[in-house]
């Protein structure tokens, strides 16, 4: 099952990516929570193509699809801003003693934290294509535990 | 009234952060002494592991050469001698006799007699300093932090070194040590208001011989530990309005767990470490306009 | 979303409702800043009705918590939703700034 919607890539948007992932996500029986962690990681990507991507212009767009596939939930946003480069991603710094600062990004960490697998594919022609996977838990059924 | 921090009038409110570290966490009694000789106040002591033991002593108003001393009888590789079979037994046959979250290889009687001896009923919110101990609940995972109870509980609490010392009870919830949570606790200053925040910590060493399962798991916790270090600290120099002052001691040799009589040596190490950020640290915590 | 500015005596109160992302948290932060401007460094974040945040929200909380606490005051929340509380766990905030149950309880902790 797959559904999407096309947004202005502005701030003022990102109630309506959020509708539309809270949308899909009862669509899909998915828990509150798997719900709230969606919703966040799409804001915080759709943030960075805003201010990233398109330089925070307030030109451009963002496609956003969203396919249910059995207990998955995969979202894709594409767009035509700059590409993110590895560069832009906070530094894991494991050479260093612990005084060092490194500079770490906050909405990275949410994505991260939100969403059980990250696609990037670069495409600034074609569509920038970041492809966000979660696995949604199960409500019915308790899963028993390990040990 | 909230705390006389930063302002127009007075001067800013000045915090010591002892991370964990073991027999390293003595390097603290060198910036004691620094402190002391130049006269610098502190509001706070926050403490977490190794470093509860030398923030409480501080804390608590003992001078340098008595906590030298007393650390010298009290850290040392007796405490790791007494095996806990009941402990061994539980692991090996659990069905047989039962296993849980109190877990710990060494019998823990020592160590809790030596606190004992040390700090008898002194409680934490009676500390001529503020004092917070930090340690981590074992089912939560989340630091928990002790501004208030005995001393040795919130110590013994916070020293709870996995596999080792089996997690210690405090009021019907089971805590671990400290550095699981957070090595070098600076949140516990920036959350109680401090502006000037001076920290030791230390990264926990990496094994050159893995030759038991007990190393094995030793240097998986030293990762995870010193990454949580490392990244800890850049986001609390991140969220805190003010200055994070980090002293660094150098140690030219390496110090092991209970390298006792290393002692002075790592005191001393400390005062250098501590006299290189002087100047600045004056300069900090001298009045506003003065 | 919406902000609503209470001052009793030396602290502000400043309920807010809705959902703080890139697009309403600079509303936020000037509300914040306003109620600094005017003098009021301490201040308790009522948020009651706030039902999401992003790491837009947490920047705007950050940089109060810092210029009340340079001033010698501090920010405090109440009644912050769990999904919130989840978002400022994730970010390590809670370590970092004191949150309370209710208002009142974040109002008398000032003194």
């Amino acid at each position: 099952m797959r559904s999407g919607i096309t947004i202005a890539a502005r701030v003022e948007e990102l109630k309506a990516a959020r509708a539309f992932i809270e949308k899909a996500c009862a669509a899909a029986g998915a828990l509150d929570r798997d719900a709230f962690d969606l919703k966040l990681a799409v804001d915080e990507a759709c943030t960075n193509i805003i201010q990233h991507g398109y330089g925070g212009r307030g030109d451009g767009v963002i496609e956003l699809a969203c396919e249910i596939d059995t207990n998955t939930l995969r979202v894709t946003l594409v767009d035509r801003g700059r590409a993110f480069s590895p560069r832009d991603l906070p530094e894991t710094d494991t050479t260093s003693g612990w005084a060092e600062r490194p500079i770490g990004g906050l909405g990275w960490h949410f994505i991260r934290s939100s969403v059980d697998a990250i696609d990037y594919r670069a495409d600034p022609v074609n569509g920038n294509r970041l492809t966000l996977v979660k696995r949604l838990a199960v409500p019915q059924t308790k899963e028993k535990e390990i040990g | 009234m909230g705390a006389a921090g930063v302002g127009t009038v007075g001067r800013s409110r000045v915090a010591v952060v002892i991370g964990s570290g073991s027999v390293k966490c003595a390097a603290a009694l060198g910036l004691f002494k620094v402190l002391r000789r130049e006269a610098i106040p502190i509001d706070m002591v926050v403490g977490c592991s190794g470093g509860a033991i030398y923030a409480a002593m501080t804390a608590f108003g003992w001078d340098v050469d008595d906590a030298e001393r007393k650390t010298r009888t009290l850290w040392t590789r007796e405490l790791t001698r007494r095996r806990n079979t009941r402990a061994m037994l539980r692991a090996i046959l659990p069905q047989v006799f039962g296993f849980d979250e109190r877990f710990g290889l060494v019998d823990d009687r020592r160590i809790l007699a030596r606190l004992q001896d040390a700090f008898g009923d002194a409680r934490v919110e009676e500390a001529r300093i503020a004092l917070h101990l930090t340690a981590t609940d074992f089912h939560t995972g989340e630091q928990a932090v002790f501004s208030r109870g005995r001393a040795v509980d919130a110590i013994r609490a916070s020293i709870a070194i996995p596999y080792i010392f089996q997690p210690w009870t405090v009021e019907g919830r089971t805590y671990v040590d400290g550095f699981l949570s957070d090595p070098m606790p600076i949140g516990v200053a920036i959350k109680e208001g401090a502006d000037v925040i001076i920290t030791m910590g230390f990264e926990s060493p990496y094994q050159t011989n893995v030759s038991s399962v007990l190393r094995f798991a030793f240097q998986l916790s030293s990762i995870t530990s010193n990454n949580l270090l490392k990244a800890n600290y850049a986001f609390h120099n991140l969220a805190h309005h003010h200055e994070i002052l980090p002293i660094i001691p150098q140690f030219q040799q390496k110090i092991h767990l209970f390298d006792t009589e290393k002692i002075p040596y790592v005191i001393e190490e400390g005062e250098r470490a501590a006299e290189k950020q002087i100047p600045y640290l004056r300069q900090l915590v001298a009045p506003r306009g003065a | 979303m919406d902000v609503r500015v209470e001052r009793r005596e030396a602290i502000a109160v400043i309920g807010v409702t809705g959902s703080v992302d890139g697009a309403t948290a600079p509303g936020l932060a000037a509300a914040f800043r306003e109620e600094i401007g005017a003098g009021f460094i301490r201040i308790v974040g009522d948020f009651a009705g706030v039902d999401y945040t992003s790491s837009a929200g947490l920047r705007a909380l950050l940089e109060t918590v810092k210029e009340t606490r340079q001033r010698g005051g501090d920010l405090r929340l109440a009644a912050v939703q769990p999904d919130v509380r989840r978002v400022l766990e994730l970010a390590g905030f809670t370590g970092i700034l004191k949150l309370f149950g209710a208002v009142d309880e974040a109002v008398a902790s000032f003194s």
